[in-house]
């Protein structure tokens, strides 16, 4: 992580204490700062594969271009997500446990970047990384790691984002309760 | 006022077994963790690992990590791109060896989310990079994800080199408020 003179400044801080399929962090008008870095330990207590996605805002028909590369099973896979969204730019940190429910399951880590946000002629990324793994009742070892980067080819500062916890097909489901999702504003110096 | 706060730095002014940082601040909600380490060994790559043990727990099969590496074993080696992993049991980072150029040392990033709760277990980042054999430039890079089956608030994080941490070796922590 690169902190500026000015360190990092906590714009919001969200701990769920009832499930939730998506988190918000909206009007960020006012905050003074150029870059956002966010930090997310998010518990998804499916039997399917399923995903956190970071969905930034873009205009209209803004097409997506989002590369990561995972590792499933020990298998190295390179994907480009090409699937054009309505005013969207998606990335996803994809879970594929099984995961055990309750108390004691692992979680999905999720931190990414969104640098020079107010610039208002360039477009806009954020370069993720993240991953996940099953918790202590399950033993098929399927561990997640991505890393990449997603833009929402918008030149427009950006105010709204959210996370949002989907299935493979884009339905959404919960993260649980003892989620947690932080949000930092980082000055240019 | 910041909310990154560097919280302990400990740096060895001679060679030790390990580093162990205890009484770990429960005040915020993410700790950012660079570790800088030089490894009295000049095995590749056993000599330059280091292990991350937990509030003491030294129980391999309680820690799995998960990831991606890229290791360039001489300048006429291709680059090789490899998953990584301990999923039987260990929270593995590198350090430099002692067979690396002089005063190197190698570098880690972990991260430990939502450390201070003691309801899900503990996961973060971790990336992770080894300087072995000066002659054939050795370098080994690795980022990843670990996971600490323990639901307990994390209070004390110790790193063990394989072989003894050389001086200069150091841990420093950063809190991030939540």
């Amino acid at each position: 992580m690169t902190v500026g003179d000015d360190g990092l400044t906590l714009m919001s801080s969200q701990t769920l204490t009832t499930p939730a399929s998506y988190i918000g962090f909206i009007n960020l008008w006012d905050g003074d700062y150029d870059g956002l870095y966010c930090t997310a330990n998010i518990l998804v207590t499916e039997t399917q594969t399923c995903a956190a996605q970071i969905r930034l805002p873009g205009s209209g028909q803004n097409a997506l271009i989002l590369n990561y590369t995972g590792v499933n099973n020990n298998a190295i896979t390179a994907n480009r997500w090409t699937t054009n969204y309505a005013g969207i730019a998606q990335a996803k940190i994809w879970n594929t446990a099984t995961s055990p429910s309750g108390q004691g399951a692992a979680t999905i880590s999720l931190e990414f970047w969104i640098p020079n946000r107010k610039l208002g002629y360039l477009t806009k990324n954020c370069i993720f990384h993240g991953g996940s793994g099953e918790g202590v009742t399950n033993t098929n070892n399927k561990y997640v790691w991505v890393q990449g980067a997603t833009s929402s080819r918008m030149t427009t500062h950006i105010n709204d984002f959210y996370i949002l916890m989907t299935t493979t097909s884009n339905v959404q489901i919960n993260a649980q309760v003892g989620s947690s999702f932080q949000l930092y504003g980082m000055r240019k110096t | 006022m910041s909310d990154y706060e560097e919280i302990a730095v400990t740096t060895l002014s001679s060679s030790a077994a390990s580093i162990t940082m205890t009484g770990i601040s429960q005040a915020y909600k993410t700790l950012d963790v660079s570790v800088q380490l030089r490894v009295d060994s000049t095995s590749y790559p056993t000599g330059s690992k280091a292990y991350v043990y937990i509030n003491g727990d030294t129980t391999l099969s309680n820690y799995h990590q998960f990831g991606q590496q890229i290791v360039r074993t001489g300048p006429s080696n291709n680059d090789a791109t490899q998953s990584q992993n301990n999923l039987n049991g260990q929270f593995c980072i590198l350090g430099a060896s002692s067979n690396s150029d002089a005063n190197l040392l190698g570098y880690s990033r972990l991260t430990f989310q939502n450390y201070s709760q003691s309801v899900l277990q503990k996961t973060g980042y971790y990336q992770t990079m080894s300087f072995f054999n000066n002659q054939n430039n050795g370098q080994l890079t690795q980022i990843g994800i670990w996971n600490w089956m323990s639901t307990a608030a994390i209070t004390s994080i110790t790193v063990t080199g394989f072989s003894n941490l050389l001086a200069g070796s150091s841990v420093s922590i950063c809190g991030l408020k939540g």
